[in-house]
Protein backbone atom coordinates (compact mmCIF):
# COMPACT_ATOMS: atom_id res chain seq x y z
CA UNK A 1 0.00 0.00 0.00
CA UNK A 2 2.44 2.02 1.16
CA UNK A 3 4.29 1.53 -2.45
CA UNK A 4 0.83 2.28 -4.62
CA UNK A 5 1.01 5.58 -2.52
CA UNK A 6 4.35 6.83 -3.20
CA UNK A 7 3.72 6.23 -7.10
CA UNK A 8 0.42 7.88 -6.61
CA UNK A 9 2.43 11.20 -4.54
CA UNK A 10 4.67 11.12 -7.02
CA UNK A 11 1.86 11.10 -10.21
CA UNK A 12 0.67 14.22 -8.60
CA UNK A 13 4.02 15.71 -8.31
CA UNK A 14 4.41 14.97 -11.93
CA UNK A 15 1.78 17.13 -12.34
CA UNK A 16 3.66 19.76 -10.80
CA UNK A 17 6.85 19.01 -12.31
CA UNK A 18 5.62 20.63 -15.84
CA UNK A 19 2.68 23.19 -14.89
CA UNK A 20 2.88 24.85 -18.20
CA UNK A 21 2.13 21.16 -19.81
CA UNK A 22 -0.46 20.55 -17.00
CA UNK A 23 -2.05 23.71 -17.95
CA UNK A 24 -2.53 23.40 -20.90
CA UNK A 25 -3.92 20.00 -21.33
CA UNK A 26 -6.15 21.17 -18.29
CA UNK A 27 -7.38 23.92 -20.56
CA UNK A 28 -7.87 21.42 -23.85
CA UNK A 29 -10.16 19.58 -21.59
CA UNK A 30 -12.00 22.73 -20.15
CA UNK A 31 -12.23 24.14 -23.92
CA UNK A 32 -14.06 20.82 -24.79
CA UNK A 33 -16.19 19.75 -22.23
CA UNK A 34 -17.78 23.08 -21.21
CA UNK A 35 -19.89 23.85 -24.15
CA UNK A 36 -21.03 19.86 -24.15
CA UNK A 37 -21.81 19.99 -20.30
CA UNK A 38 -23.51 23.49 -20.88
CA UNK A 39 -25.42 22.28 -23.77
CA UNK A 40 -26.95 19.29 -22.41
CA UNK A 41 -27.93 21.17 -19.52
CA UNK A 42 -29.52 23.43 -21.37
CA UNK A 43 -31.57 20.97 -23.60
CA UNK A 44 -32.63 19.87 -20.04
CA UNK A 45 -33.99 22.77 -18.85
CA UNK A 46 -35.83 23.26 -22.37
CA UNK A 47 -37.50 19.67 -21.68
CA UNK A 48 -38.05 21.10 -18.50
CA UNK A 49 -40.24 23.78 -20.11
CA UNK A 50 -41.84 22.24 -22.64
CA UNK A 51 -42.97 19.63 -20.39
CA UNK A 52 -44.47 22.48 -18.35
CA UNK A 53 -46.08 23.19 -21.49
CA UNK A 54 -47.62 19.57 -22.24
CA UNK A 55 -48.62 19.23 -18.86
CA UNK A 56 -50.59 22.44 -18.06
CA UNK A 57 -52.48 22.73 -21.60
CA UNK A 58 -55.49 21.37 -23.39
CA UNK A 59 -55.88 17.77 -23.43
CA UNK A 60 -56.19 18.08 -27.28
CA UNK A 61 -55.13 21.02 -29.78
CA UNK A 62 -57.10 21.13 -32.57
CA UNK A 63 -56.16 23.03 -35.90
CA UNK A 64 -57.56 23.12 -39.35
CA UNK A 65 -55.32 21.91 -42.23
CA UNK A 66 -55.84 22.87 -45.76
CA UNK A 67 -53.49 21.55 -48.73
CA UNK A 68 -51.61 19.62 -45.50
CA UNK A 69 -50.40 23.06 -43.84
CA UNK A 70 -52.16 24.64 -40.83
CA UNK A 71 -55.26 26.93 -42.05
CA UNK A 72 -57.47 29.23 -39.49
CA UNK A 73 -60.97 27.86 -39.05
CA UNK A 74 -64.12 29.52 -37.81
CA UNK A 75 -64.76 29.86 -34.28
CA UNK A 76 -68.47 28.79 -34.97
CA UNK A 77 -66.78 25.20 -35.40
CA UNK A 78 -66.36 25.39 -31.49
CA UNK A 79 -69.43 24.45 -31.30
CA UNK A 80 -69.46 21.48 -33.17
CA UNK A 81 -66.52 20.31 -30.24
CA UNK A 82 -68.17 21.25 -27.70
CA UNK A 83 -71.48 19.01 -28.60
CA UNK A 84 -68.76 15.75 -28.62
CA UNK A 85 -69.59 13.61 -25.06
CA UNK A 86 -66.70 14.30 -23.18
CA UNK A 87 -65.88 17.77 -23.93
CA UNK A 88 -65.88 20.24 -21.20
CA UNK A 89 -64.49 23.28 -22.65
CA UNK A 90 -63.35 25.14 -26.21
CA UNK A 91 -61.24 28.06 -26.16
CA UNK A 92 -60.70 29.22 -29.90
CA UNK A 93 -56.91 30.91 -29.44
CA UNK A 94 -55.15 32.19 -32.51
CA UNK A 95 -51.28 31.96 -32.51
CA UNK A 96 -49.86 33.79 -35.95
CA UNK A 97 -46.41 36.11 -36.63
CA UNK A 98 -46.32 39.76 -36.76
CA UNK A 99 -43.54 42.40 -37.07
CA UNK A 100 -43.11 45.44 -34.41
CA UNK A 101 -41.55 48.78 -34.47
CA UNK A 102 -38.99 49.97 -36.92
CA UNK A 103 -36.57 47.40 -36.43
CA UNK A 104 -39.25 44.88 -38.16
CA UNK A 105 -38.78 42.96 -34.77
CA UNK A 106 -40.38 39.08 -34.95
CA UNK A 107 -43.06 38.73 -32.67
CA UNK A 108 -45.51 36.17 -31.77
CA UNK A 109 -49.16 37.17 -31.49
CA UNK A 110 -50.78 34.97 -28.85
CA UNK A 111 -54.72 35.60 -28.75
CA UNK A 112 -56.92 33.89 -25.85
CA UNK A 113 -60.49 34.83 -24.40
CA UNK A 114 -60.20 37.27 -21.86
CA UNK A 115 -62.97 36.15 -19.99
CA UNK A 116 -61.61 32.27 -19.50
CA UNK A 117 -57.76 33.42 -18.10
CA UNK A 118 -56.87 32.11 -14.80
CA UNK A 119 -57.31 34.51 -11.78
CA UNK A 120 -54.46 36.12 -9.94
CA UNK A 121 -51.37 35.70 -12.50
CA UNK A 122 -48.14 36.65 -10.72
CA UNK A 123 -46.09 36.08 -14.18
CA UNK A 124 -46.47 39.88 -15.38
CA UNK A 125 -45.11 42.91 -14.89
CA UNK A 126 -48.42 45.12 -14.98
CA UNK A 127 -51.49 43.22 -15.86
CA UNK A 128 -53.59 41.00 -18.15
CA UNK A 129 -55.44 42.23 -20.86
CA UNK A 130 -59.22 43.02 -19.19
CA UNK A 131 -61.99 41.31 -20.76
CA UNK A 132 -63.70 43.24 -23.41
CA UNK A 133 -60.74 45.36 -23.70
CA UNK A 134 -59.41 46.25 -27.07
CA UNK A 135 -56.19 46.94 -28.59
CA UNK A 136 -54.58 46.18 -24.81
CA UNK A 137 -51.38 44.03 -25.05
CA UNK A 138 -48.69 41.95 -22.83
CA UNK A 139 -45.35 41.82 -24.29
CA UNK A 140 -42.71 39.17 -23.68
CA UNK A 141 -39.63 40.18 -22.16
CA UNK A 142 -36.97 40.35 -24.87
CA UNK A 143 -39.25 42.53 -26.91
CA UNK A 144 -39.61 45.10 -24.31
CA UNK A 145 -36.00 45.53 -24.12
CA UNK A 146 -35.45 45.74 -27.68
CA UNK A 147 -38.34 48.07 -28.14
CA UNK A 148 -38.39 49.84 -25.07
CA UNK A 149 -42.06 49.11 -24.03
CA UNK A 150 -42.96 49.17 -20.28
CA UNK A 151 -46.77 49.10 -18.78
CA UNK A 152 -48.67 52.47 -19.86
CA UNK A 153 -46.48 52.32 -23.35
CA UNK A 154 -48.67 53.13 -26.05
CA UNK A 155 -47.74 51.49 -29.90
CA UNK A 156 -48.96 53.21 -32.81
CA UNK A 157 -50.90 51.12 -35.77
CA UNK A 158 -48.60 48.26 -36.41
CA UNK A 159 -51.07 46.29 -38.81
CA UNK A 160 -53.87 46.78 -41.36
CA UNK A 161 -57.59 46.25 -41.18
CA UNK A 162 -60.35 46.88 -43.30
CA UNK A 163 -62.11 49.04 -40.29
CA UNK A 164 -59.40 51.28 -39.24
CA UNK A 165 -56.11 50.21 -36.87
CA UNK A 166 -55.72 51.97 -33.33
CA UNK A 167 -53.36 52.91 -31.41
CA UNK A 168 -52.83 49.61 -28.90
CA UNK A 169 -51.70 49.82 -24.78
CA UNK A 170 -48.66 47.77 -23.28
CA UNK A 171 -50.71 46.53 -20.13
CA UNK A 172 -48.14 44.36 -18.77
CA UNK A 173 -44.42 42.35 -19.62
CA UNK A 174 -44.03 39.36 -19.23
CA UNK A 175 -41.45 38.28 -16.20
CA UNK A 176 -37.51 37.68 -18.09
CA UNK A 177 -37.65 34.17 -16.09
CA UNK A 178 -40.52 32.83 -17.37
CA UNK A 179 -39.81 29.93 -20.31
CA UNK A 180 -38.32 31.11 -23.14
CA UNK A 181 -41.78 31.11 -24.97
CA UNK A 182 -42.46 34.62 -24.10
CA UNK A 183 -39.62 36.28 -25.26
CA UNK A 184 -41.02 37.62 -28.25
CA UNK A 185 -44.59 37.13 -26.89
CA UNK A 186 -47.79 39.47 -27.33
CA UNK A 187 -50.87 38.15 -25.82
CA UNK A 188 -53.80 39.71 -26.09
CA UNK A 189 -57.35 39.09 -26.62
CA UNK A 190 -58.65 36.73 -29.26
CA UNK A 191 -60.95 40.05 -30.52
CA UNK A 192 -57.92 42.07 -30.87
CA UNK A 193 -56.10 39.49 -32.74
CA UNK A 194 -58.57 38.75 -34.97
CA UNK A 195 -58.27 43.13 -35.82
CA UNK A 196 -54.72 43.07 -36.21
CA UNK A 197 -54.54 40.38 -38.29
CA UNK A 198 -57.98 41.42 -40.34
CA UNK A 199 -59.54 38.54 -39.54
CA UNK A 200 -63.06 37.66 -38.77
CA UNK A 201 -64.90 35.26 -36.78
CA UNK A 202 -61.71 32.79 -36.94
CA UNK A 203 -58.86 31.02 -34.56
CA UNK A 204 -55.59 29.20 -35.30
CA UNK A 205 -56.42 26.59 -32.62
CA UNK A 206 -59.23 25.19 -30.61
CA UNK A 207 -57.90 24.04 -27.30
CA UNK A 208 -60.23 20.78 -25.94
CA UNK A 209 -60.15 20.46 -22.17
CA UNK A 210 -62.13 16.98 -21.96
CA UNK A 211 -63.80 14.62 -19.08
CA UNK A 212 -61.25 12.30 -17.01
CA UNK A 213 -60.68 9.78 -19.42
CA UNK A 214 -62.43 11.06 -22.07
CA UNK A 215 -59.45 12.74 -24.47
CA UNK A 216 -58.39 9.69 -26.92
CA UNK A 217 -61.99 8.49 -27.58
CA UNK A 218 -63.21 12.72 -28.24
CA UNK A 219 -59.49 12.94 -30.20
CA UNK A 220 -60.27 10.00 -32.39
CA UNK A 221 -64.09 11.48 -33.03
CA UNK A 222 -62.49 14.81 -33.70
CA UNK A 223 -60.10 12.98 -36.40
CA UNK A 224 -63.09 11.58 -37.95
CA UNK A 225 -64.97 14.62 -38.96
CA UNK A 226 -65.31 15.26 -42.41
CA UNK A 227 -64.36 18.89 -41.66
CA UNK A 228 -63.82 22.13 -39.43
CA UNK A 229 -65.28 24.69 -41.98
CA UNK A 230 -68.30 26.47 -41.57
CA UNK A 231 -71.28 24.99 -42.05
CA UNK A 232 -72.60 24.93 -45.67
CA UNK A 233 -68.90 26.16 -46.71
CA UNK A 234 -67.51 23.82 -49.61
CA UNK A 235 -64.00 24.50 -48.65
CA UNK A 236 -62.39 21.35 -46.90
CA UNK A 237 -60.74 21.72 -43.73
CA UNK A 238 -59.46 18.59 -41.97
CA UNK A 239 -58.91 18.52 -38.50
CA UNK A 240 -55.15 17.79 -37.20
CA UNK A 241 -55.48 16.70 -33.26
CA UNK A 242 -52.51 16.62 -31.03
CA UNK A 243 -53.42 14.93 -27.42
CA UNK A 244 -50.96 15.59 -24.82
CA UNK A 245 -49.78 12.43 -24.63
CA UNK A 246 -48.96 12.49 -28.40
CA UNK A 247 -46.92 16.16 -27.27
CA UNK A 248 -45.53 14.60 -24.45
CA UNK A 249 -44.31 11.47 -26.05
CA UNK A 250 -43.10 13.88 -29.35
CA UNK A 251 -40.98 15.70 -26.72
CA UNK A 252 -39.13 12.57 -25.30
CA UNK A 253 -38.11 11.23 -28.60
CA UNK A 254 -37.21 15.23 -29.88
CA UNK A 255 -35.45 15.92 -26.78
CA UNK A 256 -33.63 11.94 -26.85
CA UNK A 257 -32.64 13.20 -30.83
CA UNK A 258 -31.15 16.36 -29.76
CA UNK A 259 -28.94 15.15 -27.43
CA UNK A 260 -27.83 12.54 -29.47
CA UNK A 261 -27.36 14.91 -32.29
CA UNK A 262 -25.39 17.69 -30.00
CA UNK A 263 -23.64 14.22 -28.50
CA UNK A 264 -22.25 12.85 -31.42
CA UNK A 265 -21.04 16.64 -32.46
CA UNK A 266 -19.27 16.32 -29.56
CA UNK A 267 -17.83 13.17 -30.19
CA UNK A 268 -16.12 14.34 -33.23
CA UNK A 269 -14.78 16.91 -31.90
CA UNK A 270 -13.28 15.06 -29.04
CA UNK A 271 -11.81 12.38 -31.64
CA UNK A 272 -10.21 15.49 -33.43
CA UNK A 273 -9.10 16.63 -29.93
CA UNK A 274 -6.89 13.54 -29.24
CA UNK A 275 -4.37 15.01 -31.79
CA UNK A 276 -4.26 18.50 -30.02
CA UNK A 277 -3.83 16.18 -26.50
CA UNK A 278 -0.51 14.26 -27.64
CA UNK A 279 1.01 17.58 -29.01
CA UNK A 280 0.12 19.25 -25.59
CA UNK A 281 1.23 16.36 -23.58
CA UNK A 282 4.14 15.35 -25.71
CA UNK A 283 5.54 18.57 -26.10
CA UNK A 284 7.95 17.47 -23.22
CA UNK A 285 8.57 14.73 -24.47
CA UNK A 286 12.21 15.17 -24.13
CA UNK A 287 11.82 15.88 -20.55
CA UNK A 288 9.96 13.06 -19.81
CA UNK A 289 12.11 10.51 -21.21
CA UNK A 290 14.59 12.15 -19.01
CA UNK A 291 12.73 11.99 -15.96
CA UNK A 292 12.03 8.28 -16.25
CA UNK A 293 15.34 7.29 -17.19
CA UNK A 294 16.35 8.72 -13.78
CA UNK A 295 13.59 6.93 -12.07
CA UNK A 296 14.38 3.65 -14.05
CA UNK A 297 17.73 4.37 -12.86
CA UNK A 298 16.68 4.59 -9.87
CA UNK A 299 15.13 0.98 -9.94
CA UNK A 300 11.50 1.78 -11.04
CA UNK A 301 9.69 -0.62 -12.80
CA UNK A 302 7.75 -0.14 -16.07
CA UNK A 303 4.78 -0.62 -14.70
CA UNK A 304 5.23 1.43 -12.22
CA UNK A 305 6.32 4.32 -14.34
CA UNK A 306 3.00 3.59 -16.50
CA UNK A 307 1.41 4.03 -13.08
CA UNK A 308 2.30 7.24 -12.38
CA UNK A 309 1.69 8.26 -15.77
CA UNK A 310 -1.90 7.17 -15.21
CA UNK A 311 -2.14 8.80 -11.86
CA UNK A 312 -1.07 11.97 -13.28
CA UNK A 313 -3.36 11.68 -16.34
CA UNK A 314 -6.79 11.23 -13.82
CA UNK A 315 -5.47 13.79 -12.09
CA UNK A 316 -5.59 16.53 -14.91
CA UNK A 317 -8.21 14.79 -16.28
CA UNK A 318 -10.72 14.82 -13.40
CA UNK A 319 -9.12 18.72 -12.57
CA UNK A 320 -10.56 19.47 -16.12
CA UNK A 321 -14.21 17.87 -15.25
CA UNK A 322 -14.45 19.89 -12.21
CA UNK A 323 -13.27 22.90 -13.63
CA UNK A 324 -16.16 22.66 -16.98
CA UNK A 325 -18.81 21.51 -14.41
CA UNK A 326 -18.15 24.54 -12.42
CA UNK A 327 -17.47 26.70 -15.23
CA UNK A 328 -20.44 25.49 -17.28
CA UNK A 329 -22.99 26.76 -13.95
CA UNK A 330 -20.89 29.87 -13.76
CA UNK A 331 -21.69 30.62 -17.52
CA UNK A 332 -24.97 29.54 -17.35
CA UNK A 333 -26.11 31.04 -14.16
CA UNK A 334 -24.60 34.18 -13.07
CA UNK A 335 -23.47 35.05 -16.46
CA UNK A 336 -26.95 34.32 -18.02
CA UNK A 337 -25.64 31.93 -20.98
CA UNK A 338 -24.18 34.95 -22.83
CA UNK A 339 -22.24 34.10 -25.95
CA UNK A 340 -23.60 30.25 -25.91
CA UNK A 341 -27.54 31.41 -26.10
CA UNK A 342 -27.32 32.18 -29.67
CA UNK A 343 -25.18 29.03 -30.58
CA UNK A 344 -27.47 26.41 -29.00
CA UNK A 345 -30.92 28.31 -29.28
CA UNK A 346 -30.79 29.79 -32.98
CA UNK A 347 -32.56 33.09 -32.66
CA UNK A 348 -31.61 34.09 -29.34
CA UNK A 349 -29.06 37.25 -28.90
CA UNK A 350 -25.70 36.67 -27.61
CA UNK A 351 -26.84 38.89 -24.52
CA UNK A 352 -30.28 37.07 -24.26
CA UNK A 353 -33.20 39.22 -22.58
CA UNK A 354 -35.10 36.26 -21.59
CA UNK A 355 -33.54 33.57 -19.01
CA UNK A 356 -32.34 30.54 -20.60
CA UNK A 357 -33.12 27.28 -19.11
CA UNK A 358 -30.89 24.67 -17.91
CA UNK A 359 -30.14 22.07 -15.36
CA UNK A 360 -27.34 19.74 -14.54
CA UNK A 361 -27.65 16.08 -14.87
CA UNK A 362 -25.40 13.66 -13.83
CA UNK A 363 -25.59 11.81 -17.22
CA UNK A 364 -23.45 14.09 -19.02
CA UNK A 365 -21.59 15.30 -16.46
CA UNK A 366 -20.11 11.32 -16.19
CA UNK A 367 -19.81 10.99 -19.70
CA UNK A 368 -17.70 14.29 -20.06
CA UNK A 369 -15.75 13.29 -17.77
CA UNK A 370 -14.81 9.76 -18.90
CA UNK A 371 -14.40 10.82 -22.12
CA UNK A 372 -12.03 13.87 -20.57
CA UNK A 373 -9.91 10.69 -18.79
CA UNK A 374 -9.68 9.32 -22.59
CA UNK A 375 -8.64 12.13 -23.86
CA UNK A 376 -5.96 12.88 -21.56
CA UNK A 377 -5.02 9.25 -21.60
CA UNK A 378 -4.67 8.86 -25.22
CA UNK A 379 -2.51 11.91 -25.36
CA UNK A 380 -0.23 11.11 -22.27
CA UNK A 381 0.09 6.85 -21.96
CA UNK A 382 1.92 6.93 -25.35
CA UNK A 383 4.63 9.18 -24.91
CA UNK A 384 5.40 7.22 -20.98
CA UNK A 385 5.14 4.37 -22.78
CA UNK A 386 7.76 5.23 -25.45
CA UNK A 387 9.83 6.70 -21.92
CA UNK A 388 9.50 3.74 -19.67
CA UNK A 389 10.37 1.37 -22.27
CA UNK A 390 13.30 2.86 -23.71
CA UNK A 391 16.46 1.93 -22.52
CA UNK A 392 17.75 3.88 -19.21
CA UNK A 393 21.03 5.38 -20.81
CA UNK A 394 18.81 5.97 -24.17
CA UNK A 395 16.14 8.30 -22.01
CA UNK A 396 18.63 9.84 -19.94
CA UNK A 397 20.34 11.18 -23.13
CA UNK B 1 8.16 21.05 -6.18
CA UNK B 2 8.33 21.18 -2.42
CA UNK B 3 7.83 18.73 -0.17
CA UNK B 4 4.46 18.60 0.58
CA UNK B 5 3.53 20.19 -2.77
CA UNK B 6 1.83 16.71 -3.67
CA UNK B 7 -0.43 16.39 -0.97
CA UNK B 8 -1.47 20.46 -1.24
CA UNK B 9 -2.36 19.82 -4.80
CA UNK B 10 -4.42 16.56 -3.48
CA UNK B 11 -6.47 18.65 -1.16
CA UNK B 12 -7.26 21.41 -4.03
CA UNK B 13 -8.29 18.52 -6.13
CA UNK B 14 -10.65 17.08 -3.34
CA UNK B 15 -11.77 20.98 -2.96
CA UNK B 16 -12.06 21.73 -6.65
CA UNK B 17 -14.36 17.70 -6.95
CA UNK B 18 -16.32 18.54 -3.57
CA UNK B 19 -17.65 22.12 -5.49
CA UNK B 20 -18.07 20.24 -8.52
CA UNK B 21 -20.35 17.68 -7.04
CA UNK B 22 -22.04 20.38 -4.96
CA UNK B 23 -22.85 22.46 -7.90
CA UNK B 24 -24.21 19.54 -9.70
CA UNK B 25 -26.57 18.81 -6.71
CA UNK B 26 -27.70 22.01 -6.69
CA UNK B 27 -27.78 22.43 -10.51
CA UNK B 28 -29.61 19.23 -11.04
CA UNK B 29 -32.84 20.17 -8.90
CA UNK B 30 -35.17 22.56 -10.25
CA UNK B 31 -36.38 25.04 -7.76
CA UNK B 32 -40.46 25.50 -6.59
CA UNK B 33 -40.51 28.86 -7.83
CA UNK B 34 -38.98 28.46 -11.27
CA UNK B 35 -41.95 25.54 -11.65
CA UNK B 36 -44.81 27.79 -10.06
CA UNK B 37 -43.91 30.27 -12.53
CA UNK B 38 -43.88 28.13 -15.67
CA UNK B 39 -47.11 26.67 -15.16
CA UNK B 40 -48.66 30.02 -14.29
CA UNK B 41 -47.55 31.24 -17.68
CA UNK B 42 -48.53 27.96 -18.88
CA UNK B 43 -51.85 27.62 -17.51
CA UNK B 44 -52.49 31.61 -18.85
CA UNK B 45 -51.33 31.04 -22.74
CA UNK B 46 -53.20 27.84 -22.89
CA UNK B 47 -49.71 25.96 -22.99
CA UNK B 48 -47.37 27.23 -25.14
CA UNK B 49 -44.20 26.22 -26.98
CA UNK B 50 -41.80 22.66 -27.19
CA UNK B 51 -39.06 23.31 -29.34
CA UNK B 52 -35.61 25.68 -29.01
CA UNK B 53 -37.44 28.96 -31.09
CA UNK B 54 -38.58 32.02 -29.63
CA UNK B 55 -40.88 33.38 -32.29
CA UNK B 56 -42.46 31.70 -35.43
CA UNK B 57 -39.77 32.86 -38.09
CA UNK B 58 -38.12 30.89 -39.52
CA UNK B 59 -39.66 27.84 -38.07
CA UNK B 60 -43.16 27.21 -36.49
CA UNK B 61 -42.73 23.53 -35.71
CA UNK B 62 -39.70 25.07 -33.60
CA UNK B 63 -41.17 27.10 -31.29
CA UNK B 64 -44.79 24.72 -31.11
CA UNK B 65 -45.57 21.81 -32.97
CA UNK B 66 -49.37 22.26 -32.35
CA UNK B 67 -48.58 25.15 -34.54
CA UNK B 68 -47.26 23.96 -36.86
CA UNK B 69 -46.96 20.10 -37.39
CA UNK B 70 -43.75 19.77 -40.12
CA UNK B 71 -40.54 21.77 -40.48
CA UNK B 72 -41.69 25.62 -42.59
CA UNK B 73 -38.18 24.88 -44.76
CA UNK B 74 -39.54 21.38 -45.82
CA UNK B 75 -40.95 22.72 -49.04
CA UNK B 76 -39.85 25.73 -49.17
CA UNK B 77 -37.57 27.21 -50.58
CA UNK B 78 -37.32 23.80 -51.87
CA UNK B 79 -38.51 20.14 -51.12
CA UNK B 80 -36.07 19.08 -48.46
CA UNK B 81 -35.06 22.97 -47.56
CA UNK B 82 -35.52 21.08 -43.53
CA UNK B 83 -31.90 20.48 -43.74
CA UNK B 84 -30.89 24.12 -43.99
CA UNK B 85 -33.05 24.52 -41.38
CA UNK B 86 -31.22 26.15 -38.03
CA UNK B 87 -33.54 25.05 -35.60
CA UNK B 88 -33.68 21.38 -37.68
CA UNK B 89 -29.75 20.98 -38.45
CA UNK B 90 -26.46 20.51 -36.58
CA UNK B 91 -25.74 20.65 -33.14
CA UNK B 92 -28.99 23.01 -32.18
CA UNK B 93 -31.31 21.88 -29.15
CA UNK B 94 -34.97 22.38 -30.98
CA UNK B 95 -36.19 19.41 -32.65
Amino acid sequence: VGGGLAIGRSGLAAVLLHPLRSAATIACVVALLVPFVAGLAVSRGLADQAADAARCGADLVVTGLRFGRPAPMPVASADVLRALPGVTSVRPRIVGAIQLGAAREDAVLVGLDASELPPGVQCVDGRLFAPGSRNELVVGSRLARRLGLVPGARIPPFYVNREGERVSEVVGVFRADLPIWEANLVFTSIETAQTVFDERGTATQFLVTCREGYADAVGEKIARLQSLAAPGSADPLSPRVRSRADAESMLARGASFAEGAFALHFVLLFAAAIPLLVVTSGAGLAERRREVGVLKMLGWGTDEVLVRGFVESVVLAVTGAAASVLLAALWLGPLGARGIAAVLLPGADADPAFGVPWRLTPGPVLIGSSLALVLVLAGTLHSNWRAATAEPMEAMR
Amino acid sequence: VTDRAPERLAAALVLLVASAAGVLVSGSRRGDTETERSAAFQHAVGGLGSGGATSLVPCEAAFDDGVAGACAREFDPAAGGRAFCTHHSGPTLGR
